[in-house]
């Protein structure tokens, strides 16, 4: 009745990453006891050190589908793709903050233990195939996020914001919680693999539907899908730029790779539940995030909309996942999140270099004459736009012809109707800023940029390597990537 | 345990009623103490529904920690705070209230009626059944059992969880010296 756990090598391997940031983060919270020991520099070189040691774990997970710990921890191709690339963000963040002049108030002990511990979450939660697991990961990653939002720079404004996020991030937790109860009593079973087994038997049982509309709900709030998206604008406005754009990323990650466990295979039994659900959520997705995008004057709200817009049109490829004969839409969606990843970080990168102590919250008109200033800046910004608009060479363009192509196989043409005339009206937004940025006159000077162009190499670099990934990714590796993705589609749909 | 196989149903419903009431009465009452005192109470009628279903582990664990720890800590925190009485304010909705009660209480409805079947008859590898229970040697036997064994993982990391909870209390509750703010006390994550 009770088979204690097998501990095999491989066991630690995978494991490896979540380990490491945990420890990590208790010798980060035992450091901001001492004074000299909770110095920036030494906190500092504690989290660098303990990320990139996780990065590395994450690389090493193994390849082949295995399960450890009762379900609970699982080895394969999603689970290496979806940890590696949020310990990339979680890198690319914390170089961004280095060089911003939250850094000093991001690396102390509590805030980068708090930080170390909420990843380490994350990780739990993306590779896990256990429903307990994955709620105790959720839970460490959202607790973690509310603090950070909140806390890093303690002011009115930010508190307000995290209030905003935990109320209804509780009540959105409260709610997936019920929606796994029941999937649990309906299946019989809390292994995902098996909810996914189980789930055709009992599709036409209320149980069931109300278990899976309700966990359906829980992960549409957490990626900000409207109409659960009241609490993005504001999380966005109010974090530390450096932590906005962490939370932008990684929560699409960690969501999205649930979803694809968890609604692959399966989407067909539920197609009366899911179906009607995920196309609402998808078209007003990207109406509302888009629309409310274009009245925007504030740069990092703007991109809070345009990130719900963006969860539509990966909605829009969920939706497509009711036939899984290629793996088309698994693909797409992957694709797509990668993409919408590195332009994310990207454009949140030039926000940062934009911003100083005294004015945190740029608005669209800051950024007037930018590329007079500092042309490199502008071009940077100027690819990103190009991508999140989806227009070719960039990555957002072959991530939209992917998802766009996958939903047109699966004759959802109304769907993908909408998001063309979605795309469209973002383009306006977009492109106003490309255009502040090269014919209009600069209203303010850019003071800190511009007195400390040398400190920002480390921006420089991340900017550089989101431009390159980017256009990349839009030219010549689009293949390649659609090529390594077909393993981890097979991996996903084998379950 | 004799009384309980008697008239389960009955006892059910008693127990069920007690909850919503005193579940009510923690959101109606003005005075926060009262609240707290209605919470205590609605905690252990949840407790004697676990114990009537079987699970007499859970059901001490609920009037232990939650009944017991919790609550004792919300009442402190409520005394060190010092809250009044709420105002009274007058029972007059606003159009958005008024909506939000609707859509609240037509999704209640459409869950209560997809609910009142009884649940899928599924084989669940996870339930033992009363019988292998007593069996294997009792309910907190079988609950440590399966803790250590099929939720090891879980289990570890929700000590993680539990520490960053007391590490974001912490951070909330502190007083910020520059800023001069002090964070929200009652807000603090300690699900």
């Amino acid at each position: 009745m009770f088979s204690f756990p097998e501990i095999s090598s491989e066991l630690y391997i995978t494991a490896a990453p979540v380990l490491i940031l945990v420890v990590g983060s208790m010798i980060a919270l035992l450091q901001s006891v001492s004074k000299s020991l909770g110095s920036r520099g030494a906190v500092e070189s504690t989290a660098w050190i303990t990320v990139l040691a996780a990065m590395a774990a994450t690389t090493m997970i193994p390849t082949a589908p295995t399960e450890y710990l009762a379900g609970g921890l699982l080895s394969g191709t999603l689970s290496r793709f979806g940890e590696v690339m949020i310990m990339a963000v979680a890198v690319g963040v914390m170089m961004m903050m280095r060089e911003h002049h939250s850094g000093a108030s991001f690396f102390r002990g509590e805030i980068v233990s708090l930080f170390l511990m909420l990843l380490s979450g994350m990780l739990v939660m993306i590779a896990s195939d256990d429903l307990v697991t994955l709620f105790v990961g959720l839970e460490l990653a959202s607790i973690g996020l509310y603090v950070v939002i909140g806390y890093t720079n303690s002011n009115r404004r930010s508190q307000e914001g995290a209030i905003k996020y935990f109320i209804l991030g509780s009540v959105a937790a409260a709610i997936l919680l019920f929606g796994m109860a029941l999937l649990y009593a309906s299946c019989g079973t809390m292994r995902m693999s098996g909810i996914v087994a189980a789930l055709p038997s009992v599709a036409g049982h209320g149980w069931a539907r109300i278990g899976a509309l309700l966990t359906l709900v829980g992960l549409a709030f957490k990626l900000a899908l409207v109409p659960f998206h009241m609490w993005a604008p504001d999380a966005y406005e109010s974090a530390p730029t450096g932590i906005t754009a962490f939370m932008a990323t990684t929560v699409k990650i960690m969501i999205l790779t649930v979803a694809l466990r968890l609604f692959t295979g399966t989407f067909s039994s539920m197609n009366e539940v899911w179906y009607p659900a995920i196309i609402i959520l998808a078209v007003l997705s990207m109406i509302v995030g888009n629309i409310m995008a274009l009245v925007q004057t504030n740069l990092k709200r703007m991109l809070a909309y345009s990130s719900i817009a963006h969860s539509g049109y990966m909605a829009v490829a969920i939706c497509a996942l009711s036939t899984t004969a290629t793996g088309l839409p698994v693909r797409a969606i992957l694709f797509y999140l990668l993409s919408y990843v590195v332009v994310s970080l990207g454009a949140f990168a030039v926000v940062m270099a934009l911003e100083t102590e005294d004015n945190d919250q740029l608005t669209i008109d800051d950024l007037s004459g930018l590329a007079k200033n500092h042309p490199w800046l502008a071009g940077a910004m100027t690819v990103f736009m190009f991508s999140f608009s989806g227009m070719p060479p960039t990555a957002g363009f072959i991530g939209k012809f992917f998802i766009f192509n996958a939903a047109l196989t699966n004759h959802l043409y109304g769907l993908v109707l909408i998001g063309v005339i979605g795309s469209s009206i973002s383009l306006f937004y977009y492109l106003r800023i490309v255009v502040r940025m090269y014919m209009a006159d600069a209203v303010a000077p850019f003071g800190a940029v511009k007195a400390a162009s040398g400190r920002f190499s480390l921006t420089a670099a991340i900017l550089a390597l989101s431009v390159a990934i980017t256009v990349l990714l839009g030219t010549i590796l689009p293949g390649e990537a659609m090529e390594r993705l077909v393993g981890t589609a097979a991996e996903i749909a084998r379950k | 345990m004799e009384a309980l196989n008697l008239m389960p149903e009955i006892l059910f419903y008693i127990i069920s009623g007690m909850v919503l009431v005193s579940s009510v009465m923690v959101v109606a009452s003005r005075n926060p103490i009262t609240s707290a005192i209605f919470l205590v109470v609605d905690l252990f009628f949840v407790a004697a529904l676990y114990a009537s279903l079987g699970a007499d582990f859970t059901a001490a664990v609920q009037v232990l920690v939650y009944a017991g720890a919790i609550v004792v800590l919300f009442v402190f925190v409520i005394m060190l705070l010092n809250l009044k009485p709420e105002a009274l304010r007058g029972f007059r909705f606003t159009v958005g209230e008024a909506l939000v009660l609707l859509i609240t209480l037509t999704g209640f409805v459409i869950i209560a009626t997809e609910l009142a079947h009884a649940p899928p008859d599924i084989a669940s590898p996870g339930n033992l059944g009363a019988a292998a229970i007593e069996l294997a040697g009792g309910n907190t036997f079988v609950v440590g059992m399966r803790m250590f064994t099929a939720f090891l993982w879980p289990f570890e990391i929700a000590s993680v969880l539990i520490l960053l909870a007391i590490v974001a209390c912490v951070m909330v509750a502190k007083k910020d010296k520059k800023s001069g703010l002090k964070g929200h006390i009652q807000s603090s994550g300690g699900n």
